[in-house]
């Protein structure tokens, strides 16, 4: 129980952040869709993307929109990451080999966010990667902290 | 490990396939905690920070396979010798569009560092693979 509290708590913080997260998100997107439904053109669209042979009106702007008009993506991210490698330190060498299973024992896993912004075929992206991951609870130098391998 | 990446990206090819070319830098930060167990300096503790700034180049390739669904690959190497020896990312994977602005992507990700810094006893090696998956939730507006 100690351990499972002492994994948790290093976690609770990002738990928040997604939920928080996802809260906003449904903020933005659920108004959008209650407007499609009430009106009649957003009718239209959604009978448009559920047969395949009509026009594709609004989905194919997800991916590979081509118009000249400004574009924003906003996206946070769940990274889960097992890693293998070799880390020297000072002399002291360890080799880390966490397996996908031992990952999910202990819940490794880093939130990430991005951005992208295009005009045309011009585009700017910028991605942060927050540190969430633990590191080995035992290595040659030490206790690592949660962000350091 | 903190990670922040920018760049700047030029697009080519019209609907289904898009490929933009796009070029960077990626800011890598990692927090050690070293501490000494055993012995009369038991406990002792040092804090170590390294941090590096890496350019990176990468393609990336978008194709839309139906209305609602997409495959991404994305690829960059960097590094070069100023910051890391070198650094690669790939990603992999597919985007659902679940409403007409929320998406959702799950994307296979490798990201490998092969860092090194100082001499001696001060000697910092990192080379390391970090294969995982990454699920995102995709916003876009207009």
């Amino acid at each position: 129980m100690v351990r499972f509290k002492a994994l948790f708590g290093e976690f609770l913080g990002h738990f928040f952040l997604l939920g928080a997260g996802i809260f906003l998100l449904s903020v933005l997107v659920a108004p959008v869709d209650l407007r499609a439904q009430s009106s009649e053109t957003s009718e239209a669209e959604a009978a448009a993307d559920s047969d395949p042979a009509g026009t594709p009106s609004s989905a194919p702007q997800s991916a590979a929109g081509s118009s000249d008009t400004w574009q924003f993506m906003v996206a946070p991210y769940l990274f889960l990451a097992p890693m293998n490698g070799n880390v020297d330190l000072g002399g002291l060498s360890v080799d880390i080999n966490a397996s996908v299973s031992a990952i999910l024992e202990r819940l490794e896993f880093a939130i990430a966010g991005r951005f992208e912004v295009r005009k045309g075929s011009v585009g700017w992206s910028v991605r942060c990667q927050f540190p969430g991951a633990r590191g080995p609870d035992r290595s040659p130098f030490g206790r690592t902290n949660r962000s350091g391998y | 490990m903190l990670i922040f990446e920018s760049a700047l990206s030029y697009g080519m090819g019209s609907e289904p396939t898009r490929t933009e070319v796009f070029g960077g830098m990626r800011y890598v930060r990692q927090d050690l905690k070293a501490a000494i167990v055993g012995g009369i300096t038991s406990g002792l503790q040092r804090n170590f920070v390294p941090a590096w700034v890496d350019p990176i180049i990468g393609v990336r390739v978008t194709h839309q396979i139906s209305p609602r669904a997409a495959l991404l690959a994305r690829g960059d190497i960097g590094g070069f010798g100023a910051g890391s020896d070198f650094t690669w990312n790939i990603e992999a994977g597919a985007e659902f569009s679940l409403t007409r602005r929320l998406g959702l992507q799950i994307l296979f990700k490798t990201l490998g560092i092969d860092y090194q810094q100082g001499s001696g006893s001060s000697f910092y090696k990192y080379d390391v693979v970090m294969p995982g998956f990454v699920i995102g939730l995709p916003i876009r507006f207009p």
